[in-house]
Protein backbone atom coordinates (compact mmCIF):
# COMPACT_ATOMS: atom_id res chain seq x y z
CA UNK A 1 0.00 0.00 0.00
CA UNK A 2 1.64 3.27 -0.69
CA UNK A 3 2.10 5.21 1.95
CA UNK A 4 -0.21 7.73 2.10
CA UNK A 5 -3.45 5.86 0.19
CA UNK A 6 -5.95 6.03 3.03
CA UNK A 7 -4.86 10.31 3.43
CA UNK A 8 -5.11 10.56 -0.14
CA UNK A 9 -8.88 8.69 0.13
CA UNK A 10 -10.03 10.39 3.39
CA UNK A 11 -9.17 13.73 1.78
CA UNK A 12 -10.96 12.71 -1.72
CA UNK A 13 -13.99 11.40 -0.06
CA UNK A 14 -14.62 15.01 1.44
CA UNK A 15 -15.53 16.08 -2.23
CA UNK A 16 -16.53 12.27 -3.62
CA UNK A 17 -17.59 10.88 -0.64
CA UNK A 18 -17.80 7.41 -2.50
CA UNK A 19 -13.73 7.25 -2.05
CA UNK A 20 -14.26 6.32 1.82
CA UNK A 21 -14.95 2.72 0.77
CA UNK A 22 -11.58 2.24 0.00
CA UNK A 23 -10.85 2.76 3.70
CA UNK A 24 -13.40 0.29 4.39
CA UNK A 25 -11.80 -2.60 2.20
CA UNK A 26 -8.18 -2.31 3.32
CA UNK A 27 -9.17 -2.23 6.59
CA UNK A 28 -12.39 -3.66 7.63
CA UNK A 29 -10.76 -7.11 8.20
CA UNK A 30 -8.20 -5.46 11.12
CA UNK A 31 -10.61 -3.88 12.65
CA UNK A 32 -12.60 -6.59 12.78
CA UNK A 33 -10.13 -9.06 13.83
CA UNK A 34 -9.06 -6.02 16.64
CA UNK A 35 -12.81 -6.56 18.61
CA UNK A 36 -13.13 -10.07 18.14
CA UNK A 37 -9.73 -10.41 20.71
CA UNK A 38 -11.60 -7.46 22.93
CA UNK A 39 -15.29 -8.48 22.61
CA UNK A 40 -16.09 -11.47 21.02
CA UNK A 41 -17.35 -12.57 17.37
CA UNK A 42 -20.73 -11.13 17.12
CA UNK A 43 -20.45 -8.13 19.11
CA UNK A 44 -16.82 -7.54 16.43
CA UNK A 45 -19.41 -7.62 13.91
CA UNK A 46 -21.47 -4.80 15.01
CA UNK A 47 -17.97 -3.33 16.09
CA UNK A 48 -16.42 -3.29 13.26
CA UNK A 49 -19.51 -1.83 10.93
CA UNK A 50 -19.89 1.03 13.81
CA UNK A 51 -16.26 1.96 13.41
CA UNK A 52 -16.20 2.71 9.99
CA UNK A 53 -19.34 4.68 9.76
CA UNK A 54 -18.64 6.57 12.93
CA UNK A 55 -15.22 7.28 10.82
CA UNK A 56 -17.13 8.04 8.00
CA UNK A 57 -18.61 10.59 9.41
CA UNK A 58 -15.91 12.23 11.30
CA UNK A 59 -13.36 11.48 8.79
CA UNK A 60 -12.71 15.85 8.42
CA UNK A 61 -10.83 14.51 12.00
CA UNK A 62 -8.66 12.27 10.32
CA UNK A 63 -5.07 13.55 10.90
CA UNK A 64 -3.80 13.12 6.98
CA UNK A 65 -0.21 13.44 7.63
CA UNK A 66 -0.91 9.90 9.25
CA UNK A 67 0.55 7.57 7.00
CA UNK A 68 -2.46 4.75 7.84
CA UNK A 69 -5.32 5.18 9.35
CA UNK A 70 -5.29 1.81 10.92
CA UNK A 71 -4.59 3.54 14.32
CA UNK A 72 -7.42 6.16 14.05
CA UNK A 73 -9.99 3.44 13.24
CA UNK A 74 -8.78 1.18 15.79
CA UNK A 75 -9.10 4.34 18.01
CA UNK A 76 -12.87 4.15 17.20
CA UNK A 77 -13.14 0.75 17.72
CA UNK A 78 -11.79 1.21 21.57
CA UNK A 79 -13.79 3.69 22.53
CA UNK A 80 -16.68 1.88 20.88
CA UNK A 81 -15.74 -1.30 23.02
CA UNK A 82 -15.49 0.82 25.94
CA UNK A 83 -19.62 0.84 26.19
CA UNK A 84 -18.92 -3.16 25.58
CA UNK A 85 -17.81 -3.89 28.72
CA UNK A 86 -19.95 -7.04 29.56
CA UNK A 87 -19.17 -8.80 25.70
CA UNK A 88 -15.57 -7.63 27.02
CA UNK A 89 -15.84 -9.51 29.95
CA UNK A 90 -17.78 -12.59 28.57
CA UNK A 91 -14.90 -12.52 26.00
CA UNK A 92 -12.43 -12.85 29.07
CA UNK A 93 -14.15 -15.21 30.42
CA UNK A 94 -14.52 -17.60 27.47
CA UNK A 95 -10.26 -16.68 26.68
CA UNK A 96 -9.92 -17.57 30.39
CA UNK A 97 -12.01 -21.10 29.48
CA UNK A 98 -9.83 -21.94 26.57
CA UNK A 99 -6.63 -21.03 28.13
CA UNK A 100 -8.42 -23.56 31.52
CA UNK A 101 -8.85 -26.22 28.90
CA UNK A 102 -5.61 -25.70 26.75
CA UNK A 103 -4.11 -26.52 30.26
CA UNK A 104 -5.86 -29.65 30.98
CA UNK A 105 -5.55 -31.07 27.51
CA UNK A 106 -1.90 -30.22 27.66
CA UNK A 107 -2.15 -28.59 24.28
CA UNK A 108 -2.52 -25.56 22.59
CA UNK A 109 -6.13 -25.41 21.95
CA UNK A 110 -7.00 -21.86 19.99
CA UNK A 111 -4.22 -20.21 21.02
CA UNK A 112 -1.40 -19.59 18.82
CA UNK A 113 1.22 -20.88 21.77
CA UNK A 114 1.46 -23.50 23.80
CA UNK A 115 0.43 -22.45 27.30
CA UNK A 116 2.05 -22.70 30.07
CA UNK A 117 1.06 -24.11 33.04
CA UNK A 118 0.24 -21.89 36.03
CA UNK A 119 0.57 -18.86 34.20
CA UNK A 120 -1.79 -18.85 31.23
CA UNK A 121 -4.98 -19.82 33.16
CA UNK A 122 -4.63 -16.51 34.82
CA UNK A 123 -3.76 -14.11 32.34
CA UNK A 124 -7.65 -13.36 30.94
CA UNK A 125 -7.98 -12.21 34.91
CA UNK A 126 -5.24 -10.32 35.17
CA UNK A 127 -5.66 -8.54 32.13
CA UNK A 128 -9.42 -8.20 33.14
CA UNK A 129 -7.88 -6.40 36.61
CA UNK A 130 -6.33 -3.49 34.46
CA UNK A 131 -8.09 -0.55 34.28
CA UNK A 132 -10.00 -0.04 30.84
CA UNK A 133 -7.38 2.86 29.77
CA UNK A 134 -4.29 0.76 30.83
CA UNK A 135 -5.93 -1.95 28.77
CA UNK A 136 -6.49 -0.23 26.14
CA UNK A 137 -2.80 0.44 25.93
CA UNK A 138 -1.58 -2.49 26.13
CA UNK A 139 -3.72 -4.86 23.74
CA UNK A 140 -3.30 -1.98 21.16
CA UNK A 141 0.16 -3.00 21.53
CA UNK A 142 0.59 -6.33 22.04
CA UNK A 143 -2.33 -7.56 20.04
CA UNK A 144 -2.98 -4.53 17.30
CA UNK A 145 0.78 -4.35 16.91
CA UNK A 146 0.84 -0.58 17.15
CA UNK A 147 3.10 1.56 18.00
CA UNK A 148 3.26 3.87 21.17
CA UNK A 149 3.30 6.86 18.92
CA UNK A 150 0.33 4.86 16.90
CA UNK A 151 -1.30 4.12 20.19
CA UNK A 152 -1.00 7.83 21.45
CA UNK A 153 -2.90 8.70 17.86
CA UNK A 154 -5.90 6.42 18.64
CA UNK A 155 -6.54 7.35 22.08
CA UNK A 156 -5.47 10.71 21.25
CA UNK A 157 -3.29 10.98 24.46
CA UNK A 158 -0.15 11.93 24.48
CA UNK A 159 2.83 9.03 24.00
CA UNK A 160 4.14 9.43 27.32
CA UNK A 161 1.01 8.39 29.22
CA UNK A 162 0.87 5.73 26.56
CA UNK A 163 4.26 4.97 28.10
CA UNK A 164 2.93 4.81 31.54
CA UNK A 165 -0.25 3.30 30.84
CA UNK A 166 1.60 0.43 29.65
CA UNK A 167 4.46 0.33 32.10
CA UNK A 168 1.56 0.64 34.93
CA UNK A 169 -0.06 -3.25 32.89
CA UNK A 170 2.67 -4.12 32.90
CA UNK A 171 3.73 -3.91 36.34
CA UNK A 172 0.02 -5.56 37.72
CA UNK A 173 0.64 -8.15 34.80
CA UNK A 174 3.61 -9.34 36.13
CA UNK A 175 2.07 -9.07 40.44
CA UNK A 176 -0.98 -10.96 39.15
CA UNK A 177 0.99 -13.79 37.45
CA UNK A 178 3.68 -13.87 39.45
CA UNK A 179 1.98 -15.92 42.87
CA UNK A 180 0.11 -18.01 40.30
CA UNK A 181 3.48 -19.25 38.46
CA UNK A 182 4.41 -20.32 41.66
CA UNK A 183 1.82 -22.06 42.53
CA UNK A 184 1.04 -25.89 42.67
CA UNK A 185 -0.78 -27.75 40.17
CA UNK A 186 -4.20 -26.16 38.45
CA UNK A 187 -7.36 -26.76 39.62
CA UNK A 188 -9.08 -29.25 37.15
CA UNK A 189 -12.57 -29.32 38.74
CA UNK A 190 -16.00 -27.18 39.53
CA UNK A 191 -15.87 -23.71 38.10
CA UNK A 192 -12.33 -22.55 36.87
CA UNK A 193 -11.32 -20.20 38.70
CA UNK A 194 -10.12 -17.95 36.33
CA UNK A 195 -13.56 -17.41 34.82
CA UNK A 196 -15.14 -17.08 38.78
CA UNK A 197 -12.34 -14.51 39.38
CA UNK A 198 -13.27 -12.31 36.15
CA UNK A 199 -16.97 -12.14 37.23
CA UNK A 200 -16.73 -11.50 41.30
CA UNK A 201 -13.85 -8.68 40.87
CA UNK A 202 -14.85 -6.98 38.17
CA UNK A 203 -18.21 -6.14 38.09
CA UNK A 204 -17.64 -2.04 37.84
CA UNK A 205 -17.21 -0.53 34.54
CA UNK A 206 -13.48 0.02 34.63
CA UNK A 207 -12.85 2.72 32.52
CA UNK A 208 -12.02 6.40 33.76
CA UNK A 209 -13.78 9.00 32.01
CA UNK B 1 9.25 -14.96 27.79
CA UNK B 2 9.04 -11.86 28.88
CA UNK B 3 5.22 -10.83 29.74
CA UNK B 4 4.66 -9.19 26.18
CA UNK B 5 5.84 -11.83 23.83
CA UNK B 6 3.67 -13.94 26.22
CA UNK B 7 0.59 -11.67 25.50
CA UNK B 8 1.48 -11.73 21.93
CA UNK B 9 1.69 -15.70 21.54
CA UNK B 10 -1.34 -16.27 23.58
CA UNK B 11 -3.85 -13.76 21.73
CA UNK B 12 -7.42 -15.06 21.34
CA UNK B 13 -7.84 -17.09 18.70
CA UNK B 14 -9.63 -15.04 15.57
CA UNK B 15 -11.05 -15.79 12.37
CA UNK B 16 -11.76 -13.91 9.55
CA UNK B 17 -15.05 -11.78 9.45
CA UNK B 18 -17.73 -13.87 7.56
CA UNK B 19 -18.87 -12.79 4.18
CA UNK B 20 -22.62 -12.03 5.32
CA UNK B 21 -21.07 -9.79 8.36
CA UNK B 22 -18.55 -8.22 5.99
CA UNK B 23 -21.62 -7.07 3.62
CA UNK B 24 -23.65 -6.18 5.62
CA UNK B 25 -21.14 -3.40 7.19
CA UNK B 26 -20.34 -2.23 3.78
CA UNK B 27 -23.81 -2.05 2.65
CA UNK B 28 -24.34 0.30 6.08
CA UNK B 29 -21.54 2.23 4.78
CA UNK B 30 -22.91 2.65 1.29
CA UNK B 31 -25.70 3.99 2.34
CA UNK B 32 -24.16 6.08 4.73
CA UNK B 33 -22.14 7.40 1.57
CA UNK B 34 -25.14 7.82 -0.81
CA UNK B 35 -26.73 9.96 2.04
CA UNK B 36 -24.18 12.49 2.37
CA UNK B 37 -23.75 12.65 -1.61
CA UNK B 38 -27.16 14.18 -1.61
CA UNK B 39 -26.24 17.83 -2.59
CA UNK B 40 -27.68 19.50 0.85
CA UNK B 41 -25.07 17.55 2.24
CA UNK B 42 -22.62 17.84 -0.93
CA UNK B 43 -22.63 21.40 -0.04
CA UNK B 44 -21.00 21.30 3.11
CA UNK B 45 -17.50 20.11 2.77
CA UNK B 46 -15.41 23.16 2.14
CA UNK B 47 -17.18 24.84 5.63
CA UNK B 48 -16.52 21.71 7.45
CA UNK B 49 -13.26 21.62 6.19
CA UNK B 50 -12.77 25.22 7.39
CA UNK B 51 -13.92 24.50 10.93
CA UNK B 52 -12.25 21.31 11.16
CA UNK B 53 -8.66 22.21 10.23
CA UNK B 54 -6.37 19.27 10.29
CA UNK B 55 -4.46 19.12 13.74
CA UNK B 56 -1.17 19.07 12.96
CA UNK B 57 -0.51 22.19 10.26
CA UNK B 58 -3.51 23.92 11.13
CA UNK B 59 -4.77 24.55 7.78
CA UNK B 60 -7.22 23.44 5.61
CA UNK B 61 -7.71 21.97 2.05
CA UNK B 62 -10.25 21.49 -0.28
CA UNK B 63 -10.31 19.85 -3.60
CA UNK B 64 -12.39 18.87 -6.22
CA UNK B 65 -11.90 16.62 -8.85
CA UNK B 66 -13.75 15.41 -12.33
CA UNK B 67 -15.37 13.05 -11.03
CA UNK B 68 -16.20 14.33 -7.62
CA UNK B 69 -17.44 17.76 -8.63
CA UNK B 70 -20.20 15.18 -10.59
CA UNK B 71 -21.18 14.15 -7.29
CA UNK B 72 -21.15 17.57 -5.87
CA UNK B 73 -22.69 19.83 -8.76
CA UNK B 74 -26.41 18.80 -7.61
CA UNK B 75 -28.45 21.11 -5.82
CA UNK B 76 -31.14 23.23 -6.98
CA UNK B 77 -31.09 25.26 -10.25
CA UNK B 78 -34.77 25.21 -9.88
CA UNK B 79 -36.81 25.61 -6.79
CA UNK B 80 -40.22 23.30 -5.29
CA UNK B 81 -42.28 24.88 -8.71
CA UNK B 82 -39.98 22.89 -11.10
CA UNK B 83 -40.36 19.78 -8.75
CA UNK B 84 -44.17 20.17 -8.75
CA UNK B 85 -44.16 20.50 -12.60
CA UNK B 86 -43.55 24.12 -12.72
CA UNK B 87 -43.23 26.45 -15.48
CA UNK B 88 -39.40 25.37 -16.51
CA UNK B 89 -38.91 22.87 -19.28
CA UNK B 90 -36.28 21.03 -21.27
CA UNK B 91 -34.42 23.37 -23.46
CA UNK B 92 -35.35 22.16 -26.37
CA UNK B 93 -32.18 22.52 -28.84
CA UNK B 94 -30.46 20.28 -25.81
CA UNK B 95 -32.89 17.78 -25.83
CA UNK B 96 -33.02 17.03 -29.88
CA UNK B 97 -29.30 16.45 -29.32
CA UNK B 98 -29.88 14.15 -26.73
CA UNK B 99 -32.91 12.80 -28.60
CA UNK B 100 -30.31 12.34 -31.69
CA UNK B 101 -27.28 11.12 -29.11
CA UNK B 102 -30.18 8.45 -27.85
CA UNK B 103 -30.96 7.20 -31.48
CA UNK B 104 -27.07 6.82 -32.56
CA UNK B 105 -26.57 4.71 -29.25
CA UNK B 106 -29.61 1.95 -30.46
CA UNK B 107 -27.45 1.58 -33.60
CA UNK B 108 -24.37 0.44 -31.60
CA UNK B 109 -23.23 -3.17 -31.72
CA UNK B 110 -24.12 -4.65 -27.66
CA UNK B 111 -20.83 -5.70 -26.44
CA UNK B 112 -20.13 -9.36 -25.37
CA UNK B 113 -20.51 -9.92 -21.61
CA UNK B 114 -17.23 -10.60 -20.00
CA UNK B 115 -15.91 -13.92 -20.13
CA UNK B 116 -14.06 -15.12 -16.34
CA UNK B 117 -10.78 -13.62 -15.65
CA UNK B 118 -11.73 -10.47 -18.10
CA UNK B 119 -12.09 -6.84 -16.55
CA UNK B 120 -13.82 -3.73 -18.41
CA UNK B 121 -10.30 -1.22 -18.63
CA UNK B 122 -11.16 2.16 -18.98
CA UNK B 123 -7.87 5.17 -18.80
CA UNK B 124 -8.89 8.70 -18.34
CA UNK B 125 -7.02 11.68 -17.94
CA UNK B 126 -8.03 15.05 -16.21
CA UNK B 127 -7.24 17.95 -13.64
CA UNK B 128 -8.32 19.13 -10.65
CA UNK B 129 -8.45 21.75 -8.71
CA UNK B 130 -6.97 22.08 -5.23
CA UNK B 131 -7.62 25.19 -2.39
CA UNK B 132 -5.71 25.84 0.04
CA UNK B 133 -6.00 28.79 2.56
CA UNK B 134 -3.39 28.73 5.84
CA UNK B 135 -5.10 30.45 9.09
CA UNK B 136 -5.28 34.19 8.45
CA UNK B 137 -3.73 33.76 4.77
CA UNK B 138 -5.44 34.42 1.37
CA UNK B 139 -6.50 31.29 -0.70
CA UNK B 140 -3.95 29.47 -3.00
CA UNK B 141 -5.11 27.05 -5.54
CA UNK B 142 -3.50 24.77 -8.08
CA UNK B 143 -4.49 22.44 -10.45
CA UNK B 144 -3.17 19.01 -10.12
CA UNK B 145 -3.37 17.09 -13.27
CA UNK B 146 -3.88 13.15 -12.98
CA UNK B 147 -4.45 9.94 -14.89
CA UNK B 148 -7.19 7.71 -13.90
CA UNK B 149 -7.30 3.64 -14.54
CA UNK B 150 -10.13 1.31 -13.78
CA UNK B 151 -10.58 -2.48 -14.08
CA UNK B 152 -13.89 -3.13 -13.86
CA UNK B 153 -14.53 -6.98 -12.59
CA UNK B 154 -14.80 -9.77 -10.26
CA UNK B 155 -11.86 -8.02 -8.32
CA UNK B 156 -11.94 -4.16 -9.93
CA UNK B 157 -9.33 -1.96 -9.14
CA UNK B 158 -8.54 1.13 -9.36
CA UNK B 159 -5.13 3.06 -10.12
CA UNK B 160 -4.65 6.62 -10.09
CA UNK B 161 -1.60 9.06 -11.14
CA UNK B 162 -1.23 12.65 -9.96
CA UNK B 163 1.54 14.54 -11.34
CA UNK B 164 2.74 17.88 -10.06
CA UNK B 165 0.35 20.66 -9.32
CA UNK B 166 0.45 23.84 -10.74
CA UNK B 167 -0.61 27.33 -9.61
CA UNK B 168 -4.04 28.43 -11.05
CA UNK B 169 -3.02 31.79 -11.38
CA UNK B 170 0.20 34.34 -10.32
CA UNK B 171 -2.25 35.90 -7.22
CA UNK B 172 -2.08 32.22 -6.02
CA UNK B 173 1.54 31.62 -6.17
CA UNK B 174 1.94 35.29 -5.01
CA UNK B 175 -0.77 34.18 -2.09
CA UNK B 176 1.90 30.75 -1.39
CA UNK B 177 5.00 32.66 -1.21
CA UNK B 178 3.02 35.53 1.08
CA UNK B 179 2.27 32.43 3.66
CA UNK B 180 5.40 31.28 3.72
CA UNK B 181 5.43 28.48 0.62
CA UNK B 182 3.68 26.14 2.78
CA UNK B 183 4.34 22.45 1.24
CA UNK B 184 0.24 22.08 0.63
CA UNK B 185 -0.11 20.47 -2.18
CA UNK B 186 1.27 16.94 -1.93
CA UNK B 187 3.59 14.94 -3.89
CA UNK B 188 2.95 13.52 -7.29
CA UNK B 189 2.63 9.44 -6.85
CA UNK B 190 0.54 6.90 -7.33
CA UNK B 191 -2.43 5.23 -5.32
CA UNK B 192 -4.09 1.70 -6.13
CA UNK B 193 -7.48 1.28 -4.57
CA UNK B 194 -9.47 -2.18 -4.44
CA UNK B 195 -12.94 -1.67 -5.73
CA UNK B 196 -14.67 -4.62 -5.15
CA UNK B 197 -16.69 -6.98 -7.07
CA UNK B 198 -18.30 -4.86 -10.11
CA UNK B 199 -22.25 -5.10 -10.69
CA UNK B 200 -23.65 -4.08 -13.93
CA UNK B 201 -25.92 -1.54 -13.93
CA UNK B 202 -29.53 -3.10 -13.85
CA UNK B 203 -31.29 0.40 -15.77
CA UNK B 204 -34.41 -0.16 -17.19
CA UNK B 205 -34.22 0.58 -21.67
CA UNK B 206 -37.26 2.26 -21.09
CA UNK B 207 -36.80 6.16 -20.93
CA UNK B 208 -40.12 6.43 -18.68
CA UNK B 209 -39.42 3.90 -16.79
CA UNK B 210 -35.92 4.74 -16.06
CA UNK B 211 -37.10 8.41 -16.00
CA UNK B 212 -39.26 7.35 -13.07
CA UNK B 213 -36.27 4.86 -11.36
CA UNK B 214 -33.38 8.02 -11.84
CA UNK B 215 -36.01 10.69 -9.62
CA UNK B 216 -36.94 8.09 -7.49
CA UNK B 217 -33.05 8.03 -6.64
CA UNK B 218 -32.75 11.64 -6.77
CA UNK B 219 -35.78 12.59 -4.56
CA UNK B 220 -34.78 13.44 -1.32
CA UNK B 221 -31.60 14.05 -1.74
CA UNK B 222 -30.00 17.34 -2.43
CA UNK B 223 -31.54 20.59 -2.71
CA UNK B 224 -32.89 19.99 -6.92
CA UNK B 225 -34.29 16.94 -8.07
CA UNK B 226 -33.50 17.88 -11.77
CA UNK B 227 -29.52 18.81 -10.67
CA UNK B 228 -29.39 15.69 -8.60
CA UNK B 229 -30.74 13.85 -12.00
CA UNK B 230 -28.59 14.82 -14.28
CA UNK B 231 -26.02 13.84 -12.11
CA UNK B 232 -27.35 10.13 -12.19
CA UNK B 233 -27.30 10.58 -15.96
CA UNK B 234 -23.26 11.40 -15.52
CA UNK B 235 -22.59 8.86 -13.22
CA UNK B 236 -24.12 5.72 -14.95
CA UNK B 237 -22.53 7.25 -18.02
CA UNK B 238 -19.03 7.04 -17.01
CA UNK B 239 -17.02 4.51 -16.22
CA UNK B 240 -19.82 2.23 -16.52
CA UNK B 241 -20.63 -0.95 -19.07
CA UNK B 242 -23.88 0.35 -20.29
CA UNK B 243 -25.32 -1.39 -23.08
CA UNK B 244 -26.71 0.81 -26.23
CA UNK B 245 -29.95 0.45 -25.03
CA UNK B 246 -29.87 1.64 -21.58
CA UNK B 247 -27.10 4.34 -22.97
CA UNK B 248 -30.15 5.34 -25.17
CA UNK B 249 -32.68 5.81 -22.25
CA UNK B 250 -30.28 7.54 -19.93
CA UNK B 251 -30.14 10.51 -22.70
CA UNK B 252 -33.81 10.64 -23.88
CA UNK B 253 -33.70 11.05 -19.45
CA UNK B 254 -31.43 13.95 -19.84
CA UNK B 255 -33.66 15.07 -22.96
CA UNK B 256 -36.30 15.37 -20.33
CA UNK B 257 -34.90 17.06 -17.49
CA UNK B 258 -35.35 20.79 -17.03
CA UNK B 259 -32.18 23.51 -16.89
CA UNK B 260 -30.22 20.37 -19.21
CA UNK B 261 -28.69 22.80 -22.03
CA UNK B 262 -26.99 22.64 -25.12
CA UNK B 263 -23.48 24.14 -25.19
CA UNK B 264 -22.65 22.84 -28.72
CA UNK B 265 -20.11 21.43 -30.99
CA UNK B 266 -17.00 21.18 -28.57
CA UNK B 267 -13.66 19.53 -28.63
CA UNK B 268 -12.45 17.33 -25.78
CA UNK B 269 -9.13 18.27 -24.21
CA UNK B 270 -7.73 15.55 -26.01
CA UNK B 271 -8.94 17.61 -29.34
CA UNK B 272 -11.81 15.05 -30.07
CA UNK B 273 -14.97 16.56 -31.64
CA UNK B 274 -18.05 16.07 -29.43
CA UNK B 275 -21.50 17.77 -28.73
CA UNK B 276 -21.98 18.97 -25.40
CA UNK B 277 -24.85 19.44 -22.86
CA UNK B 278 -24.54 21.30 -19.50
CA UNK B 279 -26.42 21.91 -16.59
CA UNK B 280 -25.82 24.02 -13.79
CA UNK B 281 -26.06 24.51 -10.20
CA UNK B 282 -27.56 27.68 -8.61
CA UNK B 283 -26.29 26.38 -5.17
CA UNK B 284 -22.59 25.76 -5.43
CA UNK B 285 -22.22 27.80 -8.86
CA UNK B 286 -20.63 25.27 -10.82
CA UNK B 287 -21.56 24.17 -14.26
CA UNK B 288 -21.81 20.75 -15.11
CA UNK B 289 -21.16 19.86 -18.79
CA UNK B 290 -21.11 16.43 -20.31
CA UNK B 291 -19.25 15.70 -24.10
CA UNK B 292 -20.31 13.08 -25.97
CA UNK B 293 -18.96 11.76 -28.90
CA UNK B 294 -22.26 12.09 -31.43
CA UNK B 295 -21.19 9.54 -33.80
CA UNK B 296 -20.92 6.57 -30.93
CA UNK B 297 -22.83 8.21 -28.23
CA UNK B 298 -20.05 7.63 -25.84
CA UNK B 299 -19.45 9.83 -23.36
CA UNK B 300 -16.22 11.04 -24.16
CA UNK B 301 -15.74 13.78 -21.10
CA UNK B 302 -16.83 16.17 -18.54
CA UNK B 303 -15.47 19.26 -16.68
CA UNK B 304 -16.66 21.91 -14.39
CA UNK B 305 -16.41 24.99 -13.93
CA UNK B 306 -16.95 27.42 -11.53
CA UNK B 307 -19.71 30.65 -12.47
CA UNK B 308 -20.08 34.27 -10.77
CA UNK B 309 -21.35 33.75 -7.27
CA UNK B 310 -19.97 31.03 -5.91
CA UNK B 311 -18.78 31.22 -2.41
CA UNK B 312 -15.44 30.17 -2.30
CA UNK B 313 -14.17 33.44 -4.33
CA UNK B 314 -12.64 31.52 -7.32
CA UNK B 315 -13.03 33.40 -11.17
CA UNK B 316 -16.30 32.70 -13.02
CA UNK B 317 -14.83 30.10 -15.59
CA UNK B 318 -12.00 28.52 -13.49
CA UNK B 319 -11.87 24.91 -14.02
CA UNK B 320 -13.06 22.97 -11.05
CA UNK B 321 -12.49 19.67 -12.57
CA UNK B 322 -12.12 17.69 -15.81
CA UNK B 323 -12.03 14.00 -16.82
CA UNK B 324 -11.62 12.96 -20.21
CA UNK B 325 -11.94 9.19 -21.01
CA UNK B 326 -8.96 8.46 -23.20
CA UNK B 327 -9.59 3.84 -23.83
CA UNK B 328 -12.48 1.57 -23.58
CA UNK B 329 -11.15 -2.20 -23.56
CA UNK B 330 -11.67 -5.72 -22.58
CA UNK B 331 -8.58 -6.87 -20.92
CA UNK B 332 -7.52 -10.47 -19.01
CA UNK B 333 -6.77 -8.99 -16.24
CA UNK B 334 -7.29 -6.74 -13.67
CA UNK B 335 -3.39 -5.37 -14.05
CA UNK B 336 -3.12 -5.75 -17.81
CA UNK B 337 -3.23 -2.38 -19.81
CA UNK B 338 -3.95 -2.49 -23.85
CA UNK B 339 -1.20 -2.99 -25.37
CA UNK B 340 -1.05 0.94 -27.34
CA UNK B 341 -1.42 2.18 -23.42
CA UNK B 342 2.20 0.58 -22.47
Amino acid sequence: MARDEDARAIADSLRRPSAFEAVFTRHFAAVHRYAQQRVGVDAADEIAAETFLQAFDHRRRFDTTQPSARPWLLGIATNLMRRRWRDEKRQLAAYARTLEAAVADGAAAETAAPPVDGVDRDLAAALASLTGDDRDALLLFVWADLSYLEIADALDIPVGTVRSRISRARRRLRERLAPESESPAPEREGTPRTASYIQTALAEEPYNG
Amino acid sequence: MDDLEFLKTHAPATRPPHDAATERARDALLSRIDAEQSPRAASAPAQDADRSATRSSGHHVWRWAGVAAACVAAAAIAGAFLIDGGPARPDTAAASALHQAAAVALKQPSPAPLASGEYAYTKSEGLQLTSTAAEGQAQMSTHTPFVRETWMGAQSRLRETYGKAEFVTAQDRANWIAAGKPDFFGDPGTSIDSLGKYVPLDLPTDSSALFAELKARAAGHGTGLYNEMFVLVGDDLRETATSPAQRAALYEVAARIPGVELVGNVSDSSGRPGMAVAMTDDTTHIRQVLIFDPNTSQLLAEEQRVVAGNEFGWPSGTLVGRQTYLVHAVVGSNSEVPPAQK
